[in-house]
């Protein structure tokens, strides 16, 4: 069974995480942009990141077999600081037209300050005017009024809820995101936001339509296995293998296929690692895999 | 981090409330401690809704509320309500809920 990761900070995860992904099925990922650990403080380090994101870090995945997507914003948490907003998001609409983009996100609320409020729908009105889904991260503290808040600015400023995935669900909010027409997100952490067999009684109770599960693995103490590990939690608790690959593959590649840029995510990756980028290998003088070769 | 403890004391300290705020954000312990434990910057001039968020802050991290200066004093009907929203949560995802609610003047009534 193939397997999207739909949400994965691959910048931060070593080439051993790329190979355990491949080896346990996943095919392709959503690396959405998101802050780094410490607070940036120059508009010009989104700029390296957010090519980065697009050039290395899409090779680096294709070097495992993976194809790699993305997602462009700045986030909920540096929404805060105005030396950074406005440079940002004037440097935005240049790349969410580059191929590889399929969403606006990580975008959303954090302390849900008047900041945020506006970066948020600025950015919402930027994924209309390019026609892209978002992807929208709830906020770890007051989450669920956090959700209210987050679907009622969706519903004011008539962003579309089929191409919204509103993400890091729990229990208290999956039902309002389910109601309000938008995707559900979860993100299976190890002992926090959600865990494996919480996941499989939210699918005994609410099917698989519009559900979407990642990893949201990052520099923290995360897991980049959760979704295979998440699939065999379902299997063994005998939900179907429909469902399944409803919520493994179906969901996320029909969501990310709406920015029309999920390109060849059937297509299996013929890995060959003597491929370079700008001159730049992931072989540190290793014999390179040539998939169809030997 | 020594100057977050002493922010209060510097002349126009209401000069200070982005640079607390912003302390709070980070995911770096000792930093949160310095601006969020035994030091009474937030109760003297922070607003309820960043207050709140520091407060939350610190149950999710469990850094002791007993040492929030101002607690009793900045409790609201809010804070209340965002506490007992935490411990909701906590308790739908089957997770234990921290003894230091109760701290929360009206969590538990």
């Amino acid at each position: 069974m193939k397997l999207f990761d739909p949400h994965v900070h691959m910048t931060s995860r070593t080439t051993d995480d790329y190979q355990a992904m491949a080896a346990a099925g996943i095919a392709a990922i959503v690396e959405p942009a998101f802050w780094l650990g410490q607070p940036r403080t120059h508009v010009g380090t989104f700029e390296d990141y957010f090519l980065s994101l697009l050039g290395w870090e899409r090779f680096r995945a294709s070097q495992f077999g993976i194809r790699h997507y993305t997602t462009l914003a700045i986030n909920p948490r540096e929404a805060n600081d105005p030396a950074l907003v406005d440079g940002v998001l004037a440097m935005l609409p240049a790349y969410l037209e580059k191929d590889g983009v399929v969403a606006v996100g990580e975008i959303g609320y954090d302390d849900m300050t008047t900041a945020e409020d506006d970066c948020f729908a600025k950015q919402l009105e930027l994924a209309r005017q390019h026609g892209l889904p978002a992807l929208i991260h709830l906020p770890h503290r007051d989450k669920k009024r956090g959700c209210e808040r987050t679907l009622a600015l969706v519903k004011d400023t008539k962003f579309p809820p089929e191409l919204t995935l509103v993400d890091h669900n729990t229990e208290e909010t999956l039902p309002l995101t389910l109601d309000s027409g938008c995707w559900a997100g979860h993100s299976i952490y190890p002992h926090t936001k959600m865990d494996e067999p919480r996941m499989v009684a939210l699918v005994q109770r609410y099917g698989a339509e519009r559900i979407i599960v990642n990893s949201a693995a990052d520099w923290g103490v995360s897991d980049p296995l959760k979704v295979p590990k998440t699939r065999d939690a379902m299997r063994a608790a005998g939900i179907t293998e429909d469902a399944l690959h409803t919520i493994f593959w179906t969901n996320p590649c029909a969501f990310f296929a709406q920015s029309g840029r999920l390109v060849e995510v059937d297509v299996p990756i013929a890995v060959d690692q003597r491929q370079l980028h700008e001159g730049n290998s992931v072989l540190r003088g290793q014999t390179p895999r040539v998939d169809g070769q030997g | 981090m020594a100057v977050l403890r002493v922010l209060a004391a510097l002349s126009e300290p209401s000069r200070f409330v982005e640079l607390a705020v912003d302390a709070c954000r980070t995911n770096v312990r000792d930093v949160f401690d310095a601006i969020a434990l035994d030091n009474d910057f937030y109760a003297r001039h922070v607003p309820d809704a960043a207050y709140f968020q520091m407060v939350v802050k610190a149950l999710f991290v469990e850094a002791p509320l007993a040492r929030i200066v101002g607690l009793a004093d900045r409790t609201t009907p809010e804070l209340v309500r965002m506490v007992r929203a935490f411990a909701s949560e906590r308790r739908a995802a089957g997770r234990t809920v921290p003894d230091d609610v109760m701290l929360v003047h009206g969590v538990t009534e």
